[in-house]
């Protein structure tokens, strides 16, 4: 009896050990090959403007979970909101990732995304550390965090490194959003205006 | 005579600021840095803090963002950018103290090397010829050096004009200035020359600072929580200055990143 038990129990084990590892080159292929389109889809000289966004869009919408990163970004009011409060900020919130998303990738439009490595906090959550080349020498270091949700990858944040300073975006856009809704005593209508004004400035300024 | 008088103010400078920290330090418990939020930081003075915030803002928009403007058209770029390595040379000397006492002799031999290639070959600080060599600029101050000999912080302060810091960083300017040479020198013939000239670097440098960050206050005024947006990147950002940018251990580096399935439908 005692025979069986050991093997099977390292064969469990190594079944964890490989799983990891599994995860670890697929979600970086993952990032590789998506990351690179949405960044490709900004450099097509055939489209305009409008197009442009249109299929910059349609990459973030399935490369990144929208909803996901919208509900992490209110912390505990996603609870105290209203469904329709919560199905508007939704929907506002979408828009205003995407609008940033757009201007700041921008900048990287044509750029190769090069996977450096990842580093994988359970089966179905990873870090993929890349490095994004730019014109003037300075390569960005950038790191997606990805999660595997009913069996689908997707991003959720991402982190620049600054000078040794690692910030998260989605962390730092709660910090803030919590402080408005501390500030506004949880007003979803609020937090929906202020984040609509923003949008409009992004707008405003997108390449066109 | 004159000279006594610029050490009591000096001295009365480093007083001032030692009286805050202590004031400061006693009214709260300790903060040590948050590995798993870097950007946390306390701050029991909110009250104040984001009064002296919106009146920096005021400053800007109204004195100091129209100045900085004007000093840009009226300067070109090439000027401006002798002008920021001639002031950055001049820091050069407290540079090199607190590399020394945070105990970096690799830093502080660069800082020395970029020092002497500067002023030479730079002719007076005007180019950073040492760049040029591959000798990188990094900046250090008192602050920085009081942290890695493990004082704590204290909690964030907004102070009038100065902006965002921290009763150590606070009492550490006051000890660069200081250490400062700049801060003795005296003219045989013009005994008001070098005050003069002090008054002269800071608003230089305050306007040549001011305009190489325009983007960023840009940026700052167009989030959500402009407030807490600086606090937290003052916070992370002096955390990531005092390690030297050198890189966390990734291990525990990614440990405190937050559940992002808590709050699913």
């Amino acid at each position: 009896m005692k025979r069986l038990v050991t093997p099977a129990i390292a064969l469990t084990a190594l079944a964890a050990l490989a799983l990891p590892a599994a995860a670890d080159a697929k979600t970086e292929a993952y990032v590789q090959k998506n990351a690179s389109e949405v960044l490709a889809s900004l450099n097509d000289p055939s489209l305009n403007a409008d197009e442009r966004t249109q299929k910059f869009n349609a990459y973030m919408d399935e490369f990144t979970d929208m909803k996901a990163v919208a509900n992490f970004a209110i912390g505990k009011y996603a609870r105290r909101f209203t469904e329709t409060e919560l199905a508007e900020y939704q929907k506002v919130f979408r828009e205003y990732a995407l609008a940033v998303y757009e201007n700041e990738l921008d900048a990287y439009r044509g750029e190769a995304v090069v996977v450096k490595d990842s580093v994988d906090r359970s089966d179905t959550d990873s870090i993929v550390n890349t490095v994004i080349r730019r014109d003037d020498g300075k390569d960005m270091d950038v790191r997606w965090r990805v999660l595997l949700r009913n069996g689908q990858y997707q991003v959720v944040d991402v982190a620049l490194n600054l000078d040794g300073n690692l910030i998260w975006l989605g962390i730092e856009q709660r910090a803030q959003f919590l402080a408005l809704l501390d500030r506004t005593n949880g007003s979803a209508q609020a937090l929906i205006d202020k984040i609509e004004g923003m949008t409009q400035k992004l707008e405003s300024e997108k390449r066109t | 005579m004159y000279r006594a008088k610029k050490r009591e103010i000096a001295i009365m400078n480093v007083r001032i600021a030692a009286t805050a920290v202590a004031f400061t330090l006693s009214a709260c418990a300790s903060t040590p840095p948050n590995s798993a939020d870097p950007g946390s930081i306390a701050d029991p003075y909110e009250g104040f803090n984001r009064q002296m915030f919106a009146f920096n803002n005021g400053v800007d928009k109204y004195a100091l963002g129209p100045a900085a403007g004007a000093y840009k058209t009226v300067t070109p770029e090439f000027a401006r950018d002798r002008i920021g390595d001639f002031l950055r040379n001049l820091r050069a000397p407290v540079i090199f103290v607190n590399d020394v006492l945070q105990a970096e002799p690799s830093r502080a031999a660069d800082t020395f090397v970029r020092f002497t290639i500067n002023t030479t070959v730079g002719i007076a600080g005007l180019w950073d010829a040492a760049d040029h060599m591959g000798v990188e600029h990094h900046s250090e101050d008192f602050g920085q050096t009081l942290a890695v000999w493990g004082v704590d912080s204290g909690p964030y302060l907004v102070m009038p004009i100065m902006g965002p810091t921290t009763p150590r960083d606070l009492f550490g300017s006051g000890v660069d200035r200081a250490i400062d040479p700049l801060t003795w020198t005296e003219f045989d013939g013009d005994p008001d020359l070098d005050d003069k000239i002090a008054v002269g670097r800071g608003v230089l440098s305050a306007l040549n600072a001011r305009v190489a960050l325009e983007d960023q206050i840009e940026q700052l005024n167009a989030q959500p929580e402009p407030y807490v947006a600086l606090r937290r990147i003052y916070s992370s950002q002096r955390q990531a200055e005092i390690r030297n940018g050198r890189p966390e251990d990734e291990s525990e580096l990614y440990q405190d990143l937050p559940d992002f399935d808590e709050f699913d439908e």
